[in-house]
């Protein structure tokens, strides 16, 4: 009776090592990845028109814990969600991209917001140019219209069927 | 030595040998169909300012139009973007109408896509201006923006020099993205000086490339093999993209315009028909989802909206 008692005992232990090991491994190789777009939508489902659950931004630090295809499910605050892997890269890649800064003594400010300022645009005669092509930009990208939903509208309505191609003919 | 000690050392030998060969990456043998490893490239956001600056010299010389285009033309983009390598880039994909006079289609770092209004005119079906936009996604795709800088570099035989203008490339957008109110930005305002370095040797290389000289051949082969993967998993009938420039390029606008540089699509996509046969090789045998009318007449609708009445 007693070596019974022992035997469920071992058992559970066991059983309670194993379970506290793979959640170790698990955490562990949960992978630490950082967004390296300026936002991107949390989705529920592995699709790029899958109902969002939130939003995570530039440099923000996401947890991967699975993978399908080219989604991560990423785990961000409180909340899980799948994003294009493209939307991510890892702290090490991106420091190493943003190596190429130096640091210069003489700052001077960016005038117009987005652009060169006034000084650097005379510079070699293209002001005028220069100037206006920045605020063209700026004009095209705040009248960019917000396409987000429309893509799956934009899929049906055109009656287009990905992946549902033939492939080679024989 | 044993004959399994020397098995080992010659195995070690070969190991380090293959160590040594994975780590040493030759930046001026870029593979045309792969983009560039992401460790040599720039980040994201500094490829969306690059872009910014080139896109700001290209609506100088062709201003944007308003149209229902650029709402069409920008869901259209970022629907084909999902079937490629990099569905997403900084601020996303977005397509702009332009002014001018010749028929062009150009990108830039970080994904602005510009259609002239005699290209839209020129087109006849949303599968074919589906084919030129997929291809100039595969330009962002391929980085070949970037590696245009590189390549001009190598011209010039002046890498040291354009180290520097790269550095300060990366340093001036961090200062331009800083006043624009991007998040998470390093550089600190820049200097006047500085600002001209930096758009002499990044963006303005880029632009002069796309203007003047357009990509490689191999480049242009490299974005149109893409380009037609896109179109297929995405629904699309590559063939269009194929019949678009076999029609646009073989009419009689060809040859009055042969010889002429700038900013037209003829001479930044130059086409001859290998590039056609090309295509025509690539799509043989495929099987396209259908064709819908439903699009044509989307398409049509745009197209009459978008350009003047004549």
């Amino acid at each position: 009776m007693k070596s019974n008692h022992n035997k469920k005992n071992r058992n559970f232990f066991a059983c309670l090592t194993t379970t506290l090991a793979l959640t170790c491994t698990t955490a562990a190789l949960a992978e630490k990845l950082v967004i390296q777009v300026n936002t991107i939508k949390l989705r529920e489902n592995p699709s790029f028109t899958g109902s969002s659950v939130g939003e995570v931004k530039y440099k923000q630090e996401v947890q991967q814990i699975a993978q399908d295809g080219a989604f991560l499910k990423v785990r961000v605050g409180g909340l899980e969600g799948w994003i294009p892997k493209s939307a991510t890269t890892t702290p090490k890649k991106l420091k190493i991209k943003e190596g190429n800064q130096v640091q210069l003594s003489q700052p001077s400010v960016m005038a117009a917001g987005k652009g060169l300022d006034d000084s650097s645009e005379s510079t070699g005669g293209k002001k005028a140019s220069k100037a206006t092509g920045t605020k063209r930009v700026d004009a095209v990208e705040a009248a960019t219209p917000e396409v987000e939903g429309a893509v799956q509208e934009f899929k049906d309505s055109g009656g287009l069927k990905p992946g549902q191609r033939g492939g080679k003919s024989k | 030595m044993t004959v399994a000690a020397a098995l080992s050392k010659i195995y070690l030998f070969f190991c380090a040998a293959a160590i040594i060969a994975s780590c040493s990456h030759d930046d001026k043998k870029f593979d045309p169909e792969n983009p560039p490893p992401e460790e040599m490239t720039l980040t994201d956001e500094q490829e969306y300012l690059l872009g910014r600056q080139v896109a700001a010299d290209l609506l100088a010389r062709f201003p944007p139009v308003k149209a229902p285009f650029n709402k069409y033309g920008t869901t259209l983009a970022r629907y084909l973007a999902q079937f490629s390598k990099r569905p997403t880039t900084f601020k996303g994909y977005r397509a702009q109408l332009t002014q001018s006079s010749e028929k062009s289609a150009l990108s830039t770092p970080g994904g602005f896509i510009f259609i002239s209004q005699p290209l839209l005119k020129a087109l006849n079906n949303e599968d074919e201006l589906a084919g030129v936009i997929a291809h100039e996604i595969s330009h962002v795709v391929l980085r070949h923006g970037e590696l245009a800088m590189n390549r001009s570099a190598e011209a010039k035989k002046d890498r040291k020099k354009t180290a520097k203008g790269l550095k300060a490339t990366a340093n001036i957008l961090g200062g331009i993205a800083e006043s624009a109110g991007v998040s998470g930005l390093t550089g600190a305002a820049q200097s006047a000086e500085v600002a001209s370095i930096a758009y002499d040797n990044g963006a303005g290389t880029i632009h002069e490339q796309l203007l003047k000289s357009g990509y490689s051949q191999d480049q242009e082969y490299a974005a149109d093999a893409m380009a037609l993967r896109i179109l297929l998993d995405a629904g699309y009938d590559p063939k269009h993209f194929g019949l678009f420039l076999g029609r646009t390029f073989s009419s009689e606008e060809r040859i009055k315009k042969k010889g002429v540089v700038g900013g037209t699509l003829l001479s930044t996509h130059p086409l001859d028909e290998k590039r056609v046969d090309r295509i025509n090789k690539i799509i043989k045998g495929w099987r396209p989802g259908p064709a819908s009318k439903k699009r044509l007449i989307r398409f049509q609708q745009i197209k009459d909206a978008s350009l003047p009445h004549q």
